[in-house]
């Protein structure tokens, strides 16, 4: 089976920001996780593969067609989150929900009403009476009723409770049940990917710093911690990301076997990180390459 | 891409009701003067086409608009297409005005009459097409909101090229054109406007695939 999305050697630059290089792939029936830091280019990344930006050079393709070349068909699998959602804010939630069904051929009106029962979102309320919470609901009511192949979100549990967060979560896991479907979502929230995600990818100034399956992440790399004073230059060389402070240090390791080599017979502790220690020592701690 | 035309009439439905009568009525401010009815009338035509994109720009729609399963040439097409409509419209309510305020002033308005005519609608069409040639542009590239202050100084400037252009050959123009059919005439006029039209689609494509949305 074509995986439902490729990316090679991607790359797209604006004046201050480039993307260098990109390759990732998502298998179909799968869930990957997109992280990052502020600015890191995730949305960049979703709208690249959305093909609503071009890009400077490489290759994606969703479910084996090029994005550019096939753009109506793939566009038409794809149930689109967008970061913000912005609509026509007089328009009330039935007005909006019959002017996307005209371009989607497998539009289910059934569907999108059953989904906004589901998440309390009223067909007669003016889209601009709707709450940022209500509003994000609405966007996925909308990507959620045409049957789409490929859900693309950018950061859609943004200003949504916990309760229907964690509905939402499991309501991906419900999509790819169905092995030809997947989904692809931007998060802040760590506790999230680590809750749904089978795969996850950490991007970091335009640049992925990894990414793959969530089980070999956490396989690969390590958190140590400990006092400063076992810190020598043959240890710190080991270090992916360090924070260092006055009662001690912690950092990535990405080496298991080579550092319990470095670090043995000193005091210090091995433990499986968070995504959060990911993501806060690869971006706010001191990086060895 | 005819969704996408329906889609733009369909967001500002509520607007087109009361736009005929303001139209209309607006319209009678000018009506002593053929250059002035004629200029308030492509004003005026002008003014309801860019309200959808403004709207838009407003809304900010063009992320979830270019995320439908359409090409985005055909979002600039469309936008073409769906001013040509607006237009057309303006046409029909601006020709239809001037038959009514002649009816209603038949002595004082004679003036109008000169309007009535083939002639008066190719000169309104003309002018009104090229408003659109060379605000789409800079819509697609700034957005409708920026395009509107930038317009003006682009109508000045276009309006000053062409004036000199006129001044450096009208002699040897008015003397060719006697030679020329008409015929031909209107075919290199059409021509030019294709032409001119075709180069303003083309930037519109090319500033609104690079646009950030």
């Amino acid at each position: 089976m074509k995986p439902a999305l490729e990316i090679k050697n991607l790359c797209k630059q604006y004046h201050d920001f480039e993307m260098k290089g990109i390759n990732l792939t998502l298998p179909s029936g799968y869930i990957m996780g997109l992280i990052g830091p502020n600015g890191a280019g995730k949305t960049t990344l979703i709208k690249l593969i959305l093909g609503i930006i071009p890009r400077k050079s490489g290759e994606i393709k969703v479910f084996g067609m090029d994005n550019s070349a096939h753009e109506t068909e793939i566009k038409s699998r794809i149930g689109f989150v967008h970061e913000e959602p912005c609509y026509h804010n007089y328009l009330k939630v039935k007005e909006a929900s019959s002017l996307f069904s005209r371009f989607y051929p497998d539009w289910d009106q059934g569907h999108f009403q059953t989904h906004c029962e589901d998440f309390n979102i009223p067909l007669n309320k003016r889209i601009s009476a709707l709450s940022r919470g209500t509003k994000m609901k609405l966007s996925l009511a909308l990507a959620l009723s045409h049957d789409a192949d490929f859900l693309l979100m950018d950061e859609p549990t943004t200003g949504l409770d916990p309760v229907f967060r964690r509905e939402l979560l499991k309501m991906f896991s419900g999509v790819i049940q169905n092995q030809n479907k997947a989904v692809l979502f931007s998060t802040h929230i760590s506790s999230d990917l680590e809750r749904t995600a089978d795969y996850i990818t950490y991007l970091q100034n335009g640049n992925i710093f990894f990414s793959g399956t969530k089980d070999h992440l956490f396989e690969t790399w390590a958190l140590v911690k400990g006092g400063t004073d076992i810190l020598d230059h043959r240890a710190q060389k080991l270090f992916k990301g360090i924070r260092k402070s006055r009662y001690g240090f912690k950092a990535l390791i990405s080496d298991k076997e080579k550092v319990q080599l470095v670090l043995s017979g000193k005091n210090y502790v091995m433990e499986k990180p968070s995504l959060d220690d990911l993501m806060f020592l690869l971006s706010k701690g001191k990086i060895n390459a | 891409m005819l969704k996408l035309c329906w889609k733009d009439f369909y967001v500002t439905r509520w607007f087109w009701i009361p736009a005929p009568f303001f139209f209309v009525l607006l319209l009678s401010t000018f009506i002593f003067s053929k250059l002035s009815y004629l200029i308030a009338g492509v004003i005026l035509t002008f003014a309801m086409m860019v309200s959808i994109p403004l709207l838009e720009d407003h809304y900010r729609t063009e992320g979830i608009i270019s995320s439908l399963p359409i090409k985005i040439q055909s979002i600039v097409l469309s936008r073409y297409i769906s001013s040509l409509f607006i237009i057309l419209i303006g046409l029909f309510f601006w020709m239809a005005s001037s038959f009514f305020y002649g009816f209603l002033f038949p002595e004082s308005l004679t003036d109008l009459k000169s309007l009535q005519s083939f002639e008066g609608g190719a000169v309104f069409l003309s002018l009104s097409l090229l408003l659109v040639v060379l605000f789409f542009p800079l819509s697609f590239r700034y957005g409708a909101g920026k395009a509107l202050f930038v317009f003006p100084a682009v109508i000045i400037s276009f309006s000053a090229i062409i004036w000199g252009a006129l001044q450096l050959f009208s002699k040897g123009i008015s003397h060719s054109v006697q030679q020329i059919p008409v015929v031909l005439i209107i075919l290199i006029l059409l021509t030019l406007f294709s032409g001119i039209m075709s180069f303003s689609v083309f930037l519109s494509n090319k500033f609104y695939k690079s646009k950030e949305k």
